[in-house]
């Protein structure tokens, strides 16, 4: 079957509503590495032999991870009539219980983590599901107290392989709604009135990079999705490209058709072969049913994807390195301008996004560039997704509207560990800085992350009062020495330098002057290099002395 | 018997074909072993430098078990075979990375041979070829008996209360032979159980992987 038109669409997303309100009781397994690694494979096969045994009409599914590491492996079972309830660290021991009492239409009181009772679909439509009283609503549940779920709004929801189900949530309808209605012009003018600026650490705008590229003639265009996450905490972009990858191809598809490319690349990191797996996989579904390929949907527009695996290293996930690395080049970033809107992959003006960033277009086109930009502050707008890990109490994936302060989301995570202080807390990756407790109140927001020298990425990180500040910037320099991909000798040198001095320092050496020595450097250092992993490599270094000087200093002799 | 103090083989290839088949064999035999396959490669080189031909057909007469021991050697080294590498261009499409990738799958490492032999047959510079695999985490050049890979990313060096992870790495730094292959992962994806490691795929806590890792380098 091709799908032609919105009606074909409709029908697929018809088929798909069968599975996420069906007839019949529904298990889902979250099945990303995050429940792997805590044994979901053992829950989803326990729970399939259990079903067997006790002659039950369900059906069990394996979706992605909706954020809560914490307690995974994560149950969710929807029965006819009752809430959809969700279960938290369901091991392979606790689910002959659960099916037992699944079959007898109660709930695991003590095991069951909240209810939910509807969810609202981008194209307004609902799914209802039956009221069970005594259980806390996912509204309430503290760490989704506050959530605004765009990019994640179906992680842990649908079954990331089924172009069924996410068509049910209103997939694929921001598609076919600028393919039969909208001009390329009109497209950039929803996303840059969304205000949406790039997910990766820049923060640039979005709709003016599309701008470029379309403004740019070229008679070929590439447009490139940018998941080669190499940030030292976190597995974020793994997280959403494995519970809602075609979010991100269908992002792709109306920045493609927004700037007139016709050929797209999706970058991954060498440690997400499951997600390489399942793009591979969606692409040929997606071939095979007429929207991906040539004149998709009976119009002129056509697209075709192609999956390449990093080879792992850091700069990679620097948009020039990585147009070298697809290429077949060295992995080495290029000099600036060109910028790759102009002359990107191949020389061709290239747009390259974030995964994140695509995975917001489909809800902004399909709601409005209003509807997005009524998320978030002035010159922030719309969600941001972060991974929240180090001394929290609860590990897990957030998205808030930006502008939500920092202090809620460590809320979210449940506070410090073990009823220890906050010391630092660090949101921009390896080159963004650390920042004192006491700058918890400081909103999510690119302009004053940006005064605090630091940036929002993917990623935050909390430290307790036991955390040797030197030490983490010792840590950060070895990751910058370990990963410069050595084109800028302030770089690859300067790294080593500030490596030897902070050794002095940690081994009790240090001398007067060492302080002012490092913090000489970053303004070299920075002039100097070509691309961000050199200019940002001293933040941690130079934010450590500013923010905890007395770590330092107890260790520099009279 | 002279002249087997100094074996002559005909290329670099068969010399790493014979090394890597006296690495097979248990350390307090090797003084032992490695005249006599020696003397008998010569043989079957007819007196002429050692070829992998003659390695081949002398593995062919041995007895067993260690007939089938140096067999595996030679088919590890099968990965290596110019035709196979011509079979992985193509199916790659020159996509150089993925060729990567498929030898690491194959043989856990990427024999230099194997690097020649791509650079020969595209027209790729080697030096070009040893960028892409040094600066790729995926990648490795070295092949060694166990591979461990730590959770050393940012959370959980934070959450590293007892320095394991600093332990662990100079156990294998500081450790010769290089029984043991480190690598860092930036996340291995599970925050919330970490930090991790693992060993030859195997997740583990870090005090059981200390204590493995202290008696592979025992021996």
């Amino acid at each position: 079957m091709r799908i032609k038109d919105i009606k074909g669409i409709e029908l697929m997303a018809r088929e798909g509503l069968k599975d996420l309100k069906p007839e019949k009781i529904r298990f889902t397994v979250g099945s990303a590495v995050c429940g792997l690694s805590r044994g979901a494979k053992g829950t989803l096969e326990t729970l399939k032999e259990e079903i067997a045994k006790s002659n039950l009409n369900a059906e069990v599914k394996a979706v992605g991870c909706n954020g809560l590491c914490f307690t995974e492996p994560v149950v969710e079972v929807i029965s006819p009539g009752m809430s959809k309830i969700t279960y938290g660290s369901v091991t392979p021991e606790r689910v002959p219980e659960l099916v037992t009492v699944v079959k007898r239409g109660e709930v695991i009181k003590k095991m069951a983590l909240f209810k939910t009772t509807r969810h609202q679909f981008l194209n307004g439509k609902t799914v209802e599901y039956g009221d069970t009283a005594g259980i806390i609503d996912s509204s309430e549940f503290t760490p989704l107290k506050g959530q605004v779920r765009i990019v994640m709004r179906n992680a842990g929801l649908i079954d990331p392989l089924s172009v069924e189900e996410y068509a049910a949530t209103g997939g694929f309808e921001a598609l076919a709604k600028i393919l039969s209605e909208k001009k390329p012009e009109e497209v950039i003018r929803e996303v840059e009135s969304s205000g949406l600026r790039g997910r990766g650490g820049a923060g640039f705008p979005t709709g003016l990079k599309w701008k470029t590229a379309l403004e740019t003639p070229s008679p070929k265009k590439y447009v490139v999705a940018n998941c080669s996450e190499g940030d030292p905490e976190v597995g974020m972009h793994r997280s959403l490209i494995e519970s809602d990858p075609l979010n991100v191809i269908e992002g792709m598809m109306i920045a493609a058709f927004a700037i007139g490319a016709d050929e797209g690349y999706i970058y991954v990191s060498d440690k997400l072969v499951s997600a390489e797996e399942k793009l591979t996989v969606l692409i040929g579904k997606l071939s095979a049913i007429g929207l991906l390929g040539e004149r998709i949907m009976g119009t002129d527009f056509s697209f075709t994807i192609t999956v390449k695996r990093s080879s792992g290293a850091y700069v990679s996930g620097e948009e020039t390195a990585l147009l070298n690395a697809l290429e077949g080049d060295m992995t080495e970033p290029r000099p600036r301008p060109p910028f790759p809107a102009k002359k990107g992959l191949f020389g061709m003006p290239t747009v390259v996004n974030n995964v994140e960033t695509f995975m917001n277009i489909p809800a902004i086109i399909l709601k409005g560039g209003d509807w997005y930009a009524s998320y978030g502050v002035e010159g922030s707008r719309g969600t941001k997704v972060l991974a929240v890990t180090g001394d929290c109490e609860r590990t897990l994936t957030v998205e808030v509207p930006l502008g939500t302060k920092i202090k809620n989301v460590i809320r979210m995570a449940g506070g410090v560990k073990g009823k220890k202080s906050l010391k630092g807390f660090q949101i921009g990756g390896p080159g963004g800085g650390i920042l004192p407790a006491r700058k918890i109140n400081l909103p999510l927001d690119f302009q004053k992350l940006g005064k605090e020298k630091t940036m929002l990425a993917s990623g935050l990180v909390l430290m307790d009062e036991d955390t040797d500040m030197v030490k983490m910037a010792r840590f950060f320099i070895k990751f910058f020495e370990e990963e410069s991909c050595g084109k800028c000798i302030p770089c690859r040198e300067g790294s080593h330098r500030v490596g030897e001095v902070l050794d002095y320092l940690i081994r009790g050496m240090g001398e007067k002057g060492d302080l002012e020595y490092l913090l000489s450097l970053e303004g070299p250092i920075n002039d100097t290099s070509a691309c961000a992993l050199g200019k940002l490599m001293l933040a941690p270094v130079s934010s450590t002395i500013r923010n905890f000087r007395e770590d330092y200093e107890k260790r520099i002799g009279g | 018997m002279t002249e087997l103090e100094e074996p002559k083989f005909a290329d670099s290839e068969a010399e790493d074909l014979f090394s890597r088949m006296i690495l097979a064999v248990p350390e307090a035999m090797k003084n032992m072993v490695k005249p006599m396959l020696l003397g008998l490669a010569g043989q079957k080189a007819g007196g002429g430098p050692i070829t992998v031909e003659a390695l081949k057909e002398m593995v062919e007469g041995l007895p067993e078990p260690q007939k089938s021991v140096f067999k595996q050697v030679v088919a590890a080294r099968k990965g290596l075979d110019p035709e196979v590498i011509k079979a992985m261009i193509e199916e790659c499409g020159g996509d150089i990375p993925r060729i990567f990738f498929k030898i690491m799958e194959r043989m856990k490492y990427i024999p230099q041979e194997a690097v020649r032999e791509i650079a020969k047959q595209t027209g790729i510079s080697e030096a070009h070829l040893f960028h892409l695999i040094t600066t790729g985490k995926a990648f490795s050049l070295s092949s060694s008996a166990h591979q461990v890979t730590l959770c050393a990313g940012t959370g959980c060096t934070v959450k590293d209360k007892s320095k394991s992870l600093e332990t662990i790495e100079k156990l294998v730094t500081d450790a010769e032979p290089k029984e043991v292959l480190l690598k860092k992962a930036r996340c291995l994806g599970c925050c919330d159980l970490g930090p991790l490691a693992e060993i030859d795929g195997k997740r583990l806590a870090l005090n059981v992987v200390q204590a493995q890792i202290e008696a592979f380098l025992k021996g």
